[in-house]
């Protein structure tokens, strides 16, 4: 090993502890919000109210906020109901709009630019401009509420947009036609060609989307109250908002459903964040 | 003997509870089972509701879901359109007067209990009524007696402070004594720039008739409110609060829970809230120490008079709900306050005080104790129900915030509410 | 592509590709949306059976409303301040977390708490830090930004939306950085190395240009998630103090459903979205052209 390239190593390793310090206090910042629920989520509300900074609660941990909320929200059958929606969202969304998304960056057809400029300019309509048409026409016209594949519906039409949006830049940066067309010599059709040859590479980025999607409609309270009207069908957003009062709330409760209710998705995004990762390999092969 | 007496008085209690459990305003059960829903805007009660409704359902083959909202005006909006309204409606008042000027809400003049104080205290609209009074709540300071009376060193007798002199002069004693601060003002838009704001038309002349008159020159450009003598006591009280403020080196960072272990704890003793607030105190509550309510001691209208409402009102749904369900609906408001178990529901399930004459059992809670005296003594007046429901979103809200941080004058506070008034239709 | 398609293939491979995906945004969306506009042109309350076309009256109406743009302008402000500082952090916490950080599957995963937590409880949490963790910091900082809370004055409350804003789409807008710069070939960066490129050259010439399609995607995203923000608002500082931080769709809201003027509240937010289109198709026209270039 050369002079010159010890040196440059020394000075590497003090880089690298440079960008880890870095790292771990960003770290704390981003942390600390999501610490204050979990430590809470241990108290008694007297003592959250007073001190929410303290660790621990005088009186000892105080398990009985997530015995109350998982006896109150019916936690397994309202995390089922979360589950059933946000799993067939997602599944569903990632088929179609891959699918979309490559029709539209490998054509020119105008059906396809008007379709996706009208994708694009939908995600800046605000939710309250069809909120209230959309229950008219799906809830007193069609009598769709209370079933979990309306809800299942509408995640797809309100998702697809930056789902498709999102594939058709991975599509047009990163997979080289070239492959497509080696496989239509071989006398695949499109179909064929899509599925075996297109969307195993998109991993990367629907293994991104599919995890900002599931946050979404984990999270999302709003078009769910309007869909589920009848309490066998609530989602954990919908069954954590029975813990707010008029004017204070069972913060405890609170807190102990909101981490039950994020496990889950932080499990998913450790499985899924692999194959994000896994972008790089597929990059190298090629 | 005393056996004998005891047993023979739990007999005679037995059978007439089993007698008002079946009372006659109730009537038949139903054949087939009846589904209805009853959305409810004063969450702290669901669980108690649902269990009362259960035993409802149980004994009269209907089934009730209760679902909860902290916006009513919003939800019903939303379930309206989506033509799966609720069959049972708990809702504030401005709630009701939308809902009736659309006709969605069934008349309920021809129950029963419209003649035992669910007329008097209901939401009546152009003479007809829609909304059963669910609960009657009181505006007031909350008080912490046991605080007071280790500093005074004499029974504190609310009713002796009936001008804002005299009640300077005590909150100067408490002052000396070492409570340095013994006023909680709240922040909430609701409370300040909501509830504070209708002594403005209320104590006028303390009746609605006299608030609606002083509405009337105001919007006619007759009277502004800065030249109004009422306004200013009002004010003049206010400013009192807020000298002795316990929040008052940043009162927009009042914490509304903080401020319930401040009253509950003796750090403070005068509360500017409402009755409400039993349930969000109680976890601070601490053993042996008094509370109860305090008129405000404001020198004008009402005097000495504590300001006292329906705040909740029951309506049923008439537009989506069939005759069976609107039926059902009835007869769960009719056992509410008919049967036994229906009253210990409300009083001391729910804790609420009642409009109902019939009603004997005692209040279940010191500020609703301490309400419950106050109206026997026939000490209470009413307000509200002429206010537009965008009253504080539009102009108390914000206007009263600013007054309290400092930011605007008792002028610019007097111009926004001439401002409001002459920019808006009324329908009172 | 085969070039020489007939309408009727055409079409089928449309139907089959395009098809479900434009009938689900079609039906929750184009449909409703239609309808929406149609009800700027009522005197609709939001509950009445009767709908009485009204002309342009509600525009007119929302034109002169100078709340709607008083609101709009300081969402205008709002937008761009969070927008700036959610990329710039994202962006270099991606490239950090990217350049083989120790433990950087840990800290991505630390990274995207912030987007765990939503809703009202979320303003909750931020309320215990802005009015009390802040000025409890005060006895060991004494400044005066610590003083007192952030929330109780008109210019910190707004500037803890900002912070707020930008913790939690920093942490979304990450994993959107995270795979483009995991997308870029190994080769290309290779390449660079052998030429003698050190760390900062190949961030500014390689990585930067061939990450612009990343940067159109999170600077729309972040542009209009804050131009329409909400649950935040109501959540943090419910428009307060005094209504000094109520933005455009909290406004919107109050207009509709508070003031029962629907077909006002409506026309607004119909305002509102032809301004949100304007900037951010103008921000994404602009990248789109570099994209090109590069």
């Amino acid at each position: 090993m050369s002079e010159s390239s010890r040196a440059a190593g020394g000075h590497k390793n003090l880089k690298q502890a440079g960008k880890l310090t870095i790292a771990i206090i960003v770290f704390c910042i981003y942390l600390f919000p999501f610490a204050l629920v979990l430590v809470n989520s241990l108290k008694t509300k007297v003592s959250i109210v007073k001190a929410p900074l303290m660790l621990a609660d005088p009186k000892g941990p105080q398990w009985i906020n997530y015995q109350n909320a998982i006896e109150k929200m019916n936690f397994p059958r309202t995390f089922g109901n979360s589950l059933f929606v946000v799993g067939v969202s997602v599944i569903l969304l990632l088929i179609v709009s891959s699918m979309a998304a490559w029709l539209f960056v490998r054509t020119d057809w105008k059906a396809c630019k008007i379709s996706f400029s009208a994708m694009l300019a939908s995600m800046i309509v605000p939710f309250q401009v069809v909120m209230i048409p959309l229950i008219a026409i799906y809830g007193a016209q069609l009598h769709w509420l209370n079933h979990r594949m309306t809800m299942v519906f509408m995640n797809l039409g309100f998702g697809v947009s930056m789902c498709t949006f999102m594939c058709h830049g991975f599509i047009k940066g990163n997979i080289p036609v070239a492959l497509e067309e080696a496989a239509r010599i071989d006398g695949a059709g499109y179909h064929r060609t899509f599925f075996t040859i297109v969307f195993p590479l998109l991993k990367p980025i629907l293994s991104t989307v599919a995890i900002l999607e599931i946050l979404s409609y984990w999270n999302d309270f709003l078009l769910p109250s309007m869909i589920f009207t009848r309490k066998e069908f609530y989602t954990l957003p919908l069954a954590i908002r029975t813990f707010y009062g008029e004017f204070s709330s069972d913060y405890g409760n609170i807190m102990a459903g909101l981490t039950l209710s994020v496990a889950p998705v932080i499990l998913v995004y450790l499985i899924l964040q692999k194959h994000v990762i896994g972008g790089i390999v597929a990059g190298a092969v090629k | 003997m005393k056996k004998f007496l005891s047993l023979l008085l739990a007999a005679v209690m037995l059978l007439s509870v089993a007698s008002v459990a079946m009372a006659d305003e109730v009537g038949e059960p139903f054949a087939n089972q009846v589904s209805i829903t009853l959305m409810n805007s004063k969450p702290e009660i669901t669980a108690a509701m649902q269990a009362a409704a259960d035993k409802f359902g149980a004994a009269y083959n209907v089934k009730i879901e209760i679902t909860e909202t902290s916006n009513p005006g919003e939800t019903l909006t939303t379930r309206y359109n989506s033509g799966d309204a609720p069959t049972i409606s708990v809702v504030d008042i401005a709630n009701v007067k939308d809902l009736a000027r659309e006709g969605k809400i069934a008349d309920l003049g021809d129950q029963p209990w419209a003649a035992i104080g669910g007329k008097d205290m209901g939401a009546v609209i152009n003479d007809v009524l829609y909304g059963m009074p669910l609960t009657i709540e009181a505006k007031a300071n909350l008080i912490n007696k046991t605080a007071i009376e280790k500093i005074t060193g004499e029974p504190f007798d609310p009713l002796k402070y009936q001008t804002k002199e005299d009640f300077e002069a005590l909150l100067k004693q408490l002052r000396e004594g070492g409570m340095e601060n013994p006023v909680i003002i709240n922040k909430e838009d609701w409370s300040i720039g909501s509830h504070f704001t209708q002594y403005f038309y209320g104590i006028q002349d303390g009746t609605i008739a006299g608030a609606e008159a002083f509405i009337e020159r105001v919007r006619a450009g007759e009277e502004k409110f800065i030249d109004n003598p009422v306004f200013n006591a009002c004010m003049d009280m206010f400013d009192l609060y807020m000298e002795y403020n316990i929040n008052k080196q940043d009162p927009l960072s009042a914490d509304y829970d903080l401020n319930a272990s401040y009253l509950a704890e003796g750090e403070a003793a005068f509360w500017i809230n409402g009755t409400w607030a039993w349930p969000n105190l109680a976890p601070f509550a601490v053993e042996g120490q008094e509370y109860s309510i305090m008129h405000m001691p404001v020198s004008a209208g009402a005097q000495g008079k504590l300001l006292a409402q329906a705040t909740k009102y029951i309506v049923v749904d008439k537009t989506y709900a069939s005759e069976e369900q609107q039926e059902a609906a009835k007869k769960f408001l009719n056992w509410l306050i008919y049967t036994a178990d229906g009253q210990n529901a409300m009083i001391n399930d729910c804790g609420m005080v009642t409009a109902f004459t019939n009603i004997e059992l005692p209040p279940s809670n010191p500020f609703n104790v301490g309400l419950k005296e106050y109206i026997d003594k026939g000490l209470t007046f009413e307000a509200v129900t002429y206010l537009p429901s965008d009253h504080r979103s539009a102009v108390g809200g914000a206007t009263m915030q600013a007054y309290l941080d400092g930011a605007k004058t008792r002028e610019e506070v007097g111009a926004a509410f001439d401002a409001y008034w002459a920019a808006h239709e009324v329908n009172y | 592509m085969k070039q020489n398609m007939t309408f009727k293939e055409k079409l089928l491979l449309f139907i089959s590709f395009a098809g479900p995906a434009m009938l689900f945004f079609c039906c929750v969306v184009i449909i409703p949306l239609v309808y929406g506009i149609y009800l700027t042109f009522t005197d609709w309350n939001g509950l009445a059976d009767l709908k009485n076309f009204v002309g342009l009256t509600n525009y007119v109406t929302a034109f002169q409303d100078s709340t709607f743009w008083s609101t709009l302008l300081m969402t205008t402000g709002f937008s761009l301040l969070s927008v700036v500082f959610i990329n710039i952090i994202a962006f270099f916490l991606a490239y950090l977390l990217t350049s083989g950080v120790k433990g950087q599957n840990f800290f991505r995963a630390g990274f995207f708490t912030p987007n765990l937590i939503g809703g009202l409880i979320l303003g909750y949490i931020w309320q215990i830090i802005f009015s009390r963790v802040v000025p409890s910091l005060y006895s060991a900082i004494p400044i005066p930004l610590f003083q007192k809370s952030w929330l109780s004055n008109p210019s910190t409350a707004f500037a803890s939306l900002v912070v707020v804003q930008t913790w939690q789409l920093s942490g979304y807008m990450l994993l959107i950085y995270i795979s483009g710069f995991v997308g870029i070939s190994e080769d290309v960066l290779e390449a660079a190395n052998v030429d003698g490129a050190n760390e900062r050259q190949t961030l500014w010439n390689i990585r930067l240009p061939l990450m612009i399609p990343s940067f159109v995607i999170c600077l729309f995203l972040s542009l209009t998630r804050s131009f329409k923000v909400y649950d935040l608002n109501l959540s943090l500082t419910a428009g307060g103090p005094y209504n000094s931080t109520k933005m455009t769709a909290m406004h919107i809201y109050t207009q509709a459903f508070e003031n029962h003027l629907y077909g006002v509240g409506q026309a607004e937010a119909l305002i509102f979205f032809l301004v949100i289109a304007v900037i951010s198709l103008t921000q994404t026209y602009i990248g789109k052209k570099r994209e090109v270039e590069a």
